[in-house]
């Protein structure tokens, strides 16, 4: 359904140009839901913004974004817009700076209904009604006349989501939907994400630097480091046999629900400024495994076993170079 | 007998909302609603909760940088709202913070070997001479390297800020630390770098902590004694391992249980906590967790329960479980 191929993105900055993105590889099956987890800064946003041309202008894309069999990258401007409003939405961390402040809840739903479908004003109201009680909004009536502020930041996302069905996409991406959410107000929203992904078939590509939130909700997930996809496949074996030794890092670094004791184990140093990456594999300085083979360039992503792919000289499982 | 260092008690403080009528009735935000708890010495003392519960508010009375509009907050047996100022300050002293956010808390201007050695300078402590030394020790304590002296904070990860600021905290050799969402706004693979030099420093310095978190897992790994709180009140308070193992409140239990776990599909033994909190303005009668506890009963919607013991330390505010 969605292929994305070597995608690669420059900012300028001050006059220099600056790569974010150094070549990401993304495939999503129909009805699948996809995790993209990282750091603060990997490139998460910017590969989603990317494949939905919504980055800033700053912003130089190439490579491929095939979708249905075009390269959403070589549509015109006019052809993109509609493929946003229909086919892929995208919800935010933040949803209130996306809504309307002076509009009440239900004029903003209805006017996305009104540009997917021709209906009465009524018609409209009745489906605004239904999409709100389908993310579980209690008092849907009273509640399309209030305002954004009015809500709190649980309610606003699953507003948020609501807009984002009523222009039935097959893609949903979803870029950290509940950072900025309590942990049991969370809970809710992921539940209801899951219960949509079920029950409409839509796709889901889930951010969130969180792991658990990667463990509970998705099936494959892909893990980025410094614009690069360091390891990608089915989120059972990944938790347990962690292959790239960032992704090994990480899970040690996290402390256990279930009581070990004893100190964290941390990951030395910190994650590179995008203009100061090192020679080498861009993990390397933070690397325990490092050798000078690391310092040739960065590895490529190669298969480990089956769909689980990793990028590393020297993975913690599997070898380096089967097929790339 | 452990030694008490805080006694926090029947602490209420409310803030007076503006109102847009003028003869309307003066409305008010009670963000702490009678909270006592002591927090004995050399302990690593956890807070937990969701956004507006109280938390950052109970830490500033205990600061004594707000005060309470009722009760008192004892430091070393002394009530700091009845002291001089010169008392004051030398006892304020013994009580140090850190927030949320290390940039905004350190001057962009100055290299941080000078920010270190500023409250040395204030408070005139040691021989000026020394005071450079002192502060190389300080950076060798929190880790850092001796070429951070001449460093400015922008030059830093917020790893490194937020040692620079534990760092300024500690050179007035406190007996308080109380730490607000100290690595929130930390990298993932930065956090448990930070974590294990907090458990390092309350082991070596034997350092009372008061450690203010949303984060459970990290709670759960370094606190010896939580207290949840909601909407202005604890719920319940006991010893980490004894909370975890044998939570009582249903608030916390579904707060604990929210918590992603790094297991994939785990998420089976969820309690889903419906709705949002009441709004801390109007709080209805009874107890504040009544709207969104499924266990509630026509009791709980009269009166509001009293944080009973249970024995060995463990309370808990819930008819349910205390019967009184
Ligand atoms: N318009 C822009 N101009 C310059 N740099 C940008 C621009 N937008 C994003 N960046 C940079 O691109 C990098 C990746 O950003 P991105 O927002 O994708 O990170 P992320 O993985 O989503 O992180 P977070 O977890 O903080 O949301 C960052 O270093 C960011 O500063
Ligand atoms: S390629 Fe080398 S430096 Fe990079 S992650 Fe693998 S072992 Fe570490
Ligand atoms: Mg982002």
């Amino acid at each position: 359904m969605l292929h994305v191929k070597n995608l690669k993105v420059d900012f300028e900055v001050d006059g220099r140009r600056i790569r974010i993105l150094h070549g990401v590889d993304l495939d999503l099956e129909e009805g699948e839901t996809l995790g993209l987890v990282g750091e603060s800064g990997c490139g998460k946003s910017v590969t989603c913004s990317a494949i939905l041309r919504i980055l800033a202008d700053n912003a130089t894309v190439t490579g491929e974004v095939m979708y249905d069999g075009t390269d959403l990258l070589k549509l015109p401007a006019s052809k993109m817009e509609e493929i946003r409003g229909k086919d892929i939405t995208m919800i935010f961390q933040d949803p209130v700076v996306y809504m309307n402040p002076v509009k009440t809840i239900g004029n903003q739903i209805t006017e996305v209904i009104h540009l997917h479908e021709k209906c009465s004003q009524a018609e409209a109201d009745k489906k605004a009604i239904d999409l709100l009680t389908q993310v579980g909004i209690p008092h849907p009536e009273t509640r399309l006349k209030y305002y954004p502020h009015q809500l709190s930041g649980g309610l606003c996302q699953r507003v948020m989501i609501a807009m984002a069905l009523a222009c039935k996409p097959k893609l949903l991406m979803a870029d950290e939907p509940t950072t900025a959410l309590d942990v049991t107000v969370q809970a809710q929203i992921l539940d209801l994400l899951r219960s949509l992904n079920k029950k409409l078939g839509m796709a889901t590509i889930l951010v969130t630097h969180d792991l658990g939130v990667i463990a509970e909700n998705v099936k494959r997930v892909m893990v980025m480091y410094a614009g690069v996809v360091v390891e990608e496949g089915p989120v059972d074996i990944i938790f347990k046999k962690p292959a790239h030794p960032y992704t090994e890092g990480l899970l040690n670094s996290l402390p256990k629900m279930d009581g070990q004791e004893g100190d964290l184990i941390p990951i030395e140093g910190s994650v590179p400024a995008p203009d100061k990456r090192p020679a080498g594999c861009c993990f390397g300085p933070r690397c325990k495994y490092m050798t000078d083979e690391c310092l040739k360039g960065q590895p490529k992503l190669t298969t480990i076993n089956g769909t689980h792919r990793c990028a590393c000289f020297h993975p913690v499982h599997g070898t380096y170079g089967g097929e790339a | 007998m452990r030694e008490k260092l805080v006694e926090a008690k029947g602490l209420y403080k409310q803030y007076a909302l503006k109102s847009d009528k003028l003869f309307a009735k003066r409305r008010y935000l009670k963000a702490v609603d009678g909270v006592t708890f002591d927090i004995y010495k050399g302990e690593f003392f956890g807070v937990v909760g969701e956004s507006g519960c109280g938390k950052s508010t109970t830490a500033k009375l205990i600061l004594d940088m707000e005060h309470p509009t009722k009760g008192t907050v004892l430091f070393k047996g002394r009530d700091m709202s009845t002291l001089k100022p010169k008392e004051w300050r030398a006892i304020r002293l013994d009580m140090q913070m850190i927030f949320q956010d290390p940039l905004g808390a350190l001057d962009p201007y100055m290299c941080v070997g000078k920010q270190i050695m500023e409250p040395l300078e204030i408070h005139n402590i040691g021989d000026p001479k020394d005071r450079k030394q002192m502060v190389l020790d300080m950076l060798a304590a929190v880790s850092l390297k001796p070429i951070f002296y001449d460093r400015y904070p922008h030059e830093l990860s917020g790893g490194q800020r937020q040692r620079i600021v534990l760092a300024r905290a500690l050179i007035v050799k406190p007996q308080l630390l109380v730490c607000d969402e100290p690595i929130s706004a930390l990298d993932v693979s930065i956090q448990a770098q930070v974590v294990n030099l907090f458990k390092r420093i309350h082991k070596e310095l034997n350092l009372t902590f008061m450690f203010i978190s949303h984060d459970l897992r990290i709670v759960k790994h370094v606190c010896d004694r939580i207290i949840v709180m909601y909407l202005g009140r604890v719920v319940e308070e006991a010893e980490s391992d004894e909370l975890f193992a044998n939570t009582l409140h249903p608030y916390s239990q579904a707060l604990i249980s929210a918590v992603p776990s790094l297991t994939p599909d785990a998420q089976a033994k969820r309690i889903m906590l419906h709705g949002d909190p009441p709004n801390p303005i109007d709080l209805p009668k009874g107890c504040r967790f009544a709207s969104r506890c499924s266990k509630c009963t026509p009791r709980c919607l009269e009166s509001e329960p009293e944080l009973v013991d249970m024995g060995n330390g463990h309370k808990v505010a819930c008819f349910l479980v205390t019967g009184k």
